[in-house]
């Protein structure tokens, strides 16, 4: 077993690190507006084409992108035969009980599973070339409008970058907990799908403890290190936003507009 | 019979192979009968090394054999190597996911061919000698024990399933020292029933008190390998590596400078008494 690209950031000079991160934020929205209303196989064809340039463009391999949603595989399996079985259709091929086998169950299947797929692998590109820093500012720089309305701006970014960041967290706490299991002589690394998806569920549970954990220590160390809201915080120097980042984000909205119309 | 490794090289990410590897080309062994202790710097890669060891990250070359087989090698029995091969690693916290300690310990023994009969002996045995009474902590959730608990547990976790080779990362930190001393006893008894000990540690009173052989890693290098005497008689060296070697080697090697004859082998607190004491007797010199 190995752990492969968990999402966490990793500095770098790549393309896409330098790129500024609110254009990088704005294309990610972008983005999953696209996979939401993808439903075509060009559609899905133009995605993974992007999402493997983008990949390159952040100096990561094929096979470290495609690791997290791999890793992620058991879900995903189950959450398409859920779909595939319990779609309620005119004409199902099968039908047992409450189970109803039908080709639109199993198409609406394969849609949510692709979508979540390019979902995981869009996050896991954008944190892995974001610091955690960047990251907030631009969802604060993006929510900045919102304080005309009243709303806490800066507040909410953080507890989104938080939460974004939680994500690679829990990929890794799950791998540890997945090395530990190992270690004692669970059986991940054989065994048939089955058996290996029935393996995953005694982790679940240790997986919500330890993200709840963490959420808490997480809350308590924020407070002794005196975080006490976004009121206090000095603000910093609006940066300009350069021309190429720009470009980049036009082309990704292109590239959206161009998968959404096919 | 022992756990060797050969120029193993790793590096946490792949992807990045610009990056120093973390291991780079680590040759090391652990055998049968014997207490084996690694130490060196923060950083230097030791908890790294032992998760190869227990085949638990693949290195990215090099091989590691355990009792004569390369783990990585197709045929590999990896449920046998589950079985005779305990690790309890650097933050127990990590390593207790059930939700009660009896469930925990027994963990390891649901794979294992044995009736459920020796298994609750098996954890019974494992709660009582890390120091719980398993009637009244076994239907407690680990994530309420304090952290040195924690680290027993953990550590009692492994002993169940009664391994050939045990690894051990920073099994002391957190204990008090009447928990320290029971289980260097454990260690030691462990020992001469014939399991294969490593343990990781920066504490270097231990590691005299205990280890037999020493192997002191720097930068993800061995530096030095050998018996514990040998190891720390050349402090200059250990020094080096940013090991500090025991309180005892300490005082005798202050000793000495000023010209009182103890021997340089010593390295225990015990040896050192006897030393001062032979040397006092034949009047100071
Ligand atoms: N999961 C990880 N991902 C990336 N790098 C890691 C990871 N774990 C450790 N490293 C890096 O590998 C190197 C060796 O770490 P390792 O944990 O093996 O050190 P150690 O000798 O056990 O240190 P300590 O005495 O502090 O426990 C360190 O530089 C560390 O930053
Ligand atoms: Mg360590």
């Amino acid at each position: 077993m190995d752990r492969g690209m968990t999402g966490k950031y990793v500095p770098g000079e790549t393309l896409l690190h330098r790129m500024d991160e609110r254009a990088k934020l704005l294309a990610f929205l972008i983005m999953i507006c696209a996979v939401i209303f993808t439903d075509s196989p060009a559609g899905y064809a133009v995605m993974f084409v992007f999402m493997a340039a983008l990949g390159k463009a952040a100096g990561l391999s094929v096979n470290s992108v495609l690791s997290s949603v791999r890793r992620l595989g058991p879900f995903l399996i189950l959450i398409f035969v859920m779909n595939s079985l319990f779609y309620t259709s005119e004409d199902p091929i099968w039908h047992f009980l409450i189970f109803s086998l039908s080709r639109e169950g199993m198409i609406q299947g394969a849609n949510v599973v692709l979508r979540i797929a390019l979902v995981i692998v869009m996050s896991g590109i954008l944190t892995r070339t974001t610091s955690p820093m960047e990251l907030m500012s631009a969802i604060e720089s993006l929510l900045h409008p919102l304080r005309y309305i009243g709303l806490p701006a800066e507040e909410i970014a953080m507890i989104l970058s938080i939460a974004i960041q939680f994500i690679p967290t829990i990929l890794e706490e799950s791998d540890e907990i997945r090395k530990a299991q190992i270690a004692r002589g669970a059986r991940f690394e054989s065994g048939k799908l089955r058996e290996r998806a029935m393996a995953l569920l005694p982790m679940i549970v240790p997986i919500f403890i330890s993200s709840f954990k963490r959420a808490d220590e997480l809350a308590e160390a924020m407070e002794a290190r005196g975080y006490r809201g976004a009121k206090n915080r000095t603000a910093k120097e609006k940066k300009k936003i350069d021309l190429r980042s720009v470009v980049m984000l036009l082309v990704c909205a292109c590239v959206c507009a161009v998968q959404i119309v096919i | 019979m022992s756990i060797t490794t050969e120029r193993i090289v790793y590096r946490y990410d792949r992807e990045s192979p610009a990056e120093e590897a973390v291991l780079k080309g680590v040759s090391a062994e652990i055998k049968e009968g014997l207490i084996t202790a690694i130490m060196g710097k923060t950083g230097c890669g030791k908890s790294t090394l032992i998760q190869v060891m227990a085949g638990l990250l693949d290195a990215e070359s090099g091989r590691v054999m355990v009792d004569g087989e390369d783990i990585c090698d197709r045929g590999f029995d990896r449920t046998a190597l589950r079985a005779k091969l305990g690790v309890v690693f650097q933050y127990p916290e990590k390593q207790l996911f059930e939700t009660t300690v009896a469930k925990d310990v027994g963990f390891g023994l649901k794979h294992l061919d044995m009736t459920d009969e020796e298994k609750r002996a098996n954890i019974r045995w494992a709660l009582e000698i890390m120091g719980f009474d398993p009637d009244e902590v076994g239907g407690k959730s680990p994530l309420g024990l304090s952290g040195g608990e924690k680290r027993r547990l953990a550590i009692a976790g492994v002993l169940a399933i009664r391994p050939k080779y045990l690894i051990l990362d920073e099994p002391v930190a957190g204990l008090d020292p009447f928990g320290r001393e029971k289980f260097i006893h454990l260690l030691k008894k462990l020992k001469k029933d014939g399991t294969g000990i490593a343990i990781v540690s920066h504490n270097a009173d231990m590691v005299a008190e205990c280890a037999d052989r020493v192997i002191i890693m720097s930068d993800g290098e061995i530096t030095m390998t050998g018996d514990t005497k040998d190891v720390f008689r050349d402090m200059e060296s250990v020094a080096q590596a940013g090991v500090d070697v025991s309180a005892a080697r300490r005082i005798a090697h202050a000793l000495r400078t000023r010209g009182i004859g103890v021997s340089p082998d010593t390295i225990r607190y015990d040896d050192l008494i006897s030393e001062i004491v032979r040397v006092s007797e034949r009047g100071g010199k």
